[in-house]
């Protein structure tokens, strides 16, 4: 176990650097640190590589950071069985490099993928524009390993592709922050490298065309894996936005689908797509996450698939339009960024919130400035009636509450 | 085992009328021959009597059912078509047992969003008809989908034969409608597609009813498949048939089902169908492709190579709806095939690593031979979802026990093998015990404090998934077979 202390800075949360640094290389060591802490009332948040961190409202208490970038002991790739267990620490680069030799992979993208541990990753409920087609972590977790906030080791789950056993406790951990406990290993469900892959790239004049386009896509029964929008804020070139359509599988299927995309676009009144492919659709694709990322202050709203259109038309009627829009058109997903906050004041927030209302959505705020959290802005969103069940659930499984105090939904 | 009687004998007139108060007629059960119908579900060697069974039509029936249960302290069993292979929605103890049969209501069908809202007494076929002139279903489709219930796949997070591609129940609902044990009425989840905070619905799914009745839920809605290609190949061994499993999971291909039948299963299928299967085969393989006509050539043509390299003696390709329905036929009659081998039948449920088929498929022949008993398999292979059927005679007590130690045998193999003691039909009474190969102490209380957020009392549906504590009943999960730690 390394201790370190001169690096508290680093590890500060929300402006507040912790009282001490550890970090396990082991789950037996992560025990041994929760336990110590829960005996003696020590609050502990994990870290993975930091790349989520501004998710969360404001710790209550910090006393150590647990950082888990160092567990990673286990790397066990069954590829007969399209599983892979693996320990937290490793990154989602790493993962998928190691796992490419045998054409499968954990199909998940982040804006840079080597700063994105397993643990972190399923602690923010990361997910990517392919959720469409490869669903969510929420859908790969087969198995969950975890150290809870009494030192103790509890499993979910099994190590399989199908499992009912128990109760499935590990999806409790997505999105948790590492309020309900510290995430020391996972199993997933891999998916099959495809033949080929493609990205095409759809430039749409208005919102009307756009609508017209997902219209006749739905209706051609095609079964793309990302239907994502990408909306640069105003003086960002003649277009509204861009559709990124992803495809896989076999040849014969993709050029189907792009031809019907080419059909589509020139009856909808858009313009004729680009087309990327493998590896150079992966690197479009990653700018696009790039710009995704690159916001200070990022609001996650969540819609239904039909209100995805007006509500990013609204959006960007704000008085200060955001500086990017990325959207999953299918699952509702709008992720919208702002990168100046000293434009972007506080203040629009309300306006955002009733926009958002007035959809009839919700909505999640992954990163702002700290000072906006210290005004009391809860960043899990509106209250609805489940965050009691939340803080009943965090009481029972923390009850000195020392796991990220203060930072989830789970918290008072 | 004896489990505490739901209800003292003194309160019952009070507590039944209440209960008649609180709903028409017609919808309270009290006598012997009426309650009998719901001794058990259809896992038969486990038994109990419902001191009252209620059937509500709303969600403001299940409630004020819930507050009489409270009132008078009785544990509470819901139960959908009974179609459950566990024991999940048996009353061992008596208690009040709530029929969700009757709520039966398509709510909102939301075409463009993909979404349904359901009561929870939907059959899980009827919700895909009703979607069906759209291009749409409910992908989640257990064998028993004519008459299984939407509560009942939430119940046991239910799977299928297309569950290889399209996920589990849990990846398929948005939200749920629960009525808590003290009466409130609350909802997991929403409309959307992920909401901010915990997943206490994903974690809520495939908890047995534990954890309050479930009324209503949002489910999503997949599109129906373009196109599809089904395949029958006949092998000489489940061996090579498993490596046919693999060499198809291998070479990148993902079918929405690969299925398979021993030997055993062939044999009783031909006797009681004659479907033309070779009894002489040792495996059957039933491979369904699907996704867009486009694609399913090169990927049948794959399949088909890889078929034969695994040493399939016969392929036989569905040329249209009809033949395909006919291959399906040996997979879908399977388990009423067996029926008229023997008297009394258990379908278990366990799940490996599918790359040790064979080996635990030859491992459970075994413990059948070693306990005197008949088995046949019919399982997901694509899965390592095993589904070994042991016959018996269950007049015979003997033969009862040994069905049980046998059936322990097979799921202790199934995880040392890696794997797991169910894969979609749940713990229910069949396999508390089992839970503890799986599971430490520390596990399992993790899982009775999750519980406990929903329903402090423990009322809802007792005495299924923790193990019985030694000499104490149901209580909590404190003694369990992996000895308390790893």
């Amino acid at each position: 176990m390394n201790l370190d202390t001169p690096r508290s800075k680093t590890f500060e949360v929300d402006g507040i650097p912790p009282e001490r640094v550890v970090c396990p290389e082991d789950v037996d060591e992560v025990v041994s640190l929760v336990g110590h802490a829960s005996q003696n009332g020590y609050s502990v948040i994990p870290w993975g590589l930091g790349a989520n961190m501004s998710l969360g409202n404001i710790p209550k208490a910090y006393h150590t950071a647990l950082v888990c970038h160092g567990l990673r002991r286990t790397f066990d790739h069954a590829p007969g069985d399209l599983t892979l267990t693996v320990s937290a620490g490793y990154t989602l680069s790493e993962v998928n490099q190691r796992l490419a030799p045998s054409l499968q992979h954990l199909p998940l993208q982040a804006a840079d993928p080597t700063q994105v541990t397993i643990g972190g990753a399923l602690a923010s409920g990361l997910s990517g524009p392919s959720r469409l087609g490869h669903g969510t972590l929420r859908d790969r977790l087969l198995w969950c390993q975890v150290v809870t906030a009494d030192g103790q080791r509890v499993e979910s789950g099994a190590r399989v592709v199908k499992s009912v056993a128990g109760f499935d406790l590990g999806k409790l951990h997505i999105g948790a922050v590492g309020s309900l406990g510290i995430i020391t290993a996972a199993c997933f469900k891999l998916a099959p490298r495809p033949q080929v892959r493609f990205l095409a790239l759809a430039t749409f004049p208005s919102w009307n065309a756009c609508a017209r386009l997902r219209a006749i896509l739905r209706e051609a029964r095609l079964t793309p894996t990302i239907f994502t929008l990408g909306v640069q804020g105003p003086g960002h070139g003649p277009h509204l936005g861009v559709l990124y359509f992803g495809v896989e599988g076999t040849p014969a299927g993709c050029q189907y689908q792009l031809t019907q995309l080419a059909k589509a676009c020139a009856n909808a009144g858009c313009h004729e797509p680009q087309i990327f492919a493998s590896e150079r659709a992966d690197a479009v694709l990653q700018d696009h996450l790039s710009l995704r990322q690159q916001g200070n202050f990022c609001l996650r709203v969540i819609v239904l698939p039909d209100r995805v259109a007006p509500t990013i038309e609204a959006l960007m009627g704000l008085a200060v339009p955001p500086q990017y829009i990325a959207a999953e058109m299918e699952n509702g997903i709008i992720t919208v960024t702002w990168a100046d906050t000293t434009t972007t004041s506080l203040a629009m927030l309300p306006a955002v919130q009733k926009m958002i209302h007035d959809a009839k959505g919700t909505w999640r705020l992954d990163a702002c400035p700290t000072a906006w959290k210290h005004t009391g802005l809860d960043v899990w969103g509106p209250p609805r009636p489940e965050r009691a069940l939340m803080r009943k659930l965090k009481t029972l499984w923390d009850p000195q509450g020392i796991l990220a105090p203060g930072r989830s939904a789970g918290d008072e | 085992m004896r489990y505490d009687r739901g209800m003292p004998s003194a309160s019952m007139p009070a507590y039944l009328d209440a209960l008649q108060a609180a709903l028409p007629p017609d919808a309270v059960l009290t006598t012997y021959a009426q309650r009998l119908v719901y001794d058990c579900d259809a896992y038969t060697i486990d038994k109990g009597l419902p001191d009252v069974v209620v059937l509500p039509r709303t969600t403001a029936e299940v409630q004020a059912v819930m507050r009489v249960a409270e009132k008078f302290n009785v544990p509470v069993t819901p139960r959908g078509a009974g179609t459950g292979l566990s024991g999940g929605s048996t009353a061992p103890g008596g208690g009040l047992m709530i029929s969700l049969a009757r709520m039966n209501q398509i709510v909102a069908i939301d075409v463009d969003n993909r979404r349904a809202t359901v009561q929870a007494g939907v059959v899980n076929l009827q919700l895909s008809q009703a979607v069906a002139p759209y291009g749409l279903h409910f992908a989640p489709d257990p064998s028993s989908q004519s008459a299984c219930t939407i509560g009942g796949n939430v119940a046991e997070n239910s799977g299928g034969p297309h569950t290889l591609k399209q996920g589990v129940t849990v990846n398929h609902v948005l939200a749920v409608e629960m009525v808590l044990a003290d009466g409130e009425i609350i909802w997991l989840g929403s409309e959307f597609d992920e909401n901010p905070g915990y997943d206490l619905l994903g974690a809520a799914i495939g908890t047995e009813g534990m954890l309050g009745v479930v009324t209503q839920a949002i489910v999503r809605l997949t599109p129906l498949p373009p196109a599809v290609r089904t395949f029958l190949a006949i092998f000489p061994s489940v061996r090579t048939a498993s490596e046919a499993v693999s060499a198809i999971i291998g070479a990148g291909l993902l079918p929405a089902a690969l299925e398979m039948l021993d030997q055993p299963m062939i044999r009783a299928v031909e006797a009681a169908f004659a479907l033309g299967l070779p009894l002489d085969a040792g495996a059957a393989l039933i491979i369904e492709l699907d996704g867009l006509e486009e694609s399913l050539n090169e990927e049948a043509e794959q399949v088909t190579v890889l078929l034969s390299r695994c040493g399939a003696t016969t392929v036989t390709l569905a040329a249209n709806a009809a033949e395909r329905e006919k291959l399906w036929l040996a997979r879908k009659k399977a388990i009423g095939a067996v029926g008229r081998l023997a008297p009394s039948k258990v379908t278990m449920d366990g799940v490996i690593p599918r790359t040790r088929l064979p080996e635990v498929l030859e491992a459970i022949d075994a413990i059948a031979t070693a306990h005197q008993l008949r088995v046949a398999n019919v399982f997901h292979a694509g899965d390592g979802n095993l589904h070994p059927i042991l016959l018996f005679d269950e007049r015979n007590p003997d033969e009862v026990e040994r069905v049980r130690v046998a059936g322990a045998a097979i799921l202790k193999a199934c995880v040392d093998a890696g794997g797991s003691i169910t894969g979609e039909h749940g713990v229910g009474m069949e396999k508390r015990e089992a839970v503890g190969f799986m599971f430490t102490d520390a596990d399992l209380f993790a899982m009775a404090q999750w519980r406990r957020v929903f329903d402090p009392t423990g009322r809802m549906n007792p005495h299924k998934v923790f193990p019985v504590r030694r000499g104490c009943g149901e209580g909590g999960p404190r003694n369990t077979g992996k000895g308390g730690s790893r």
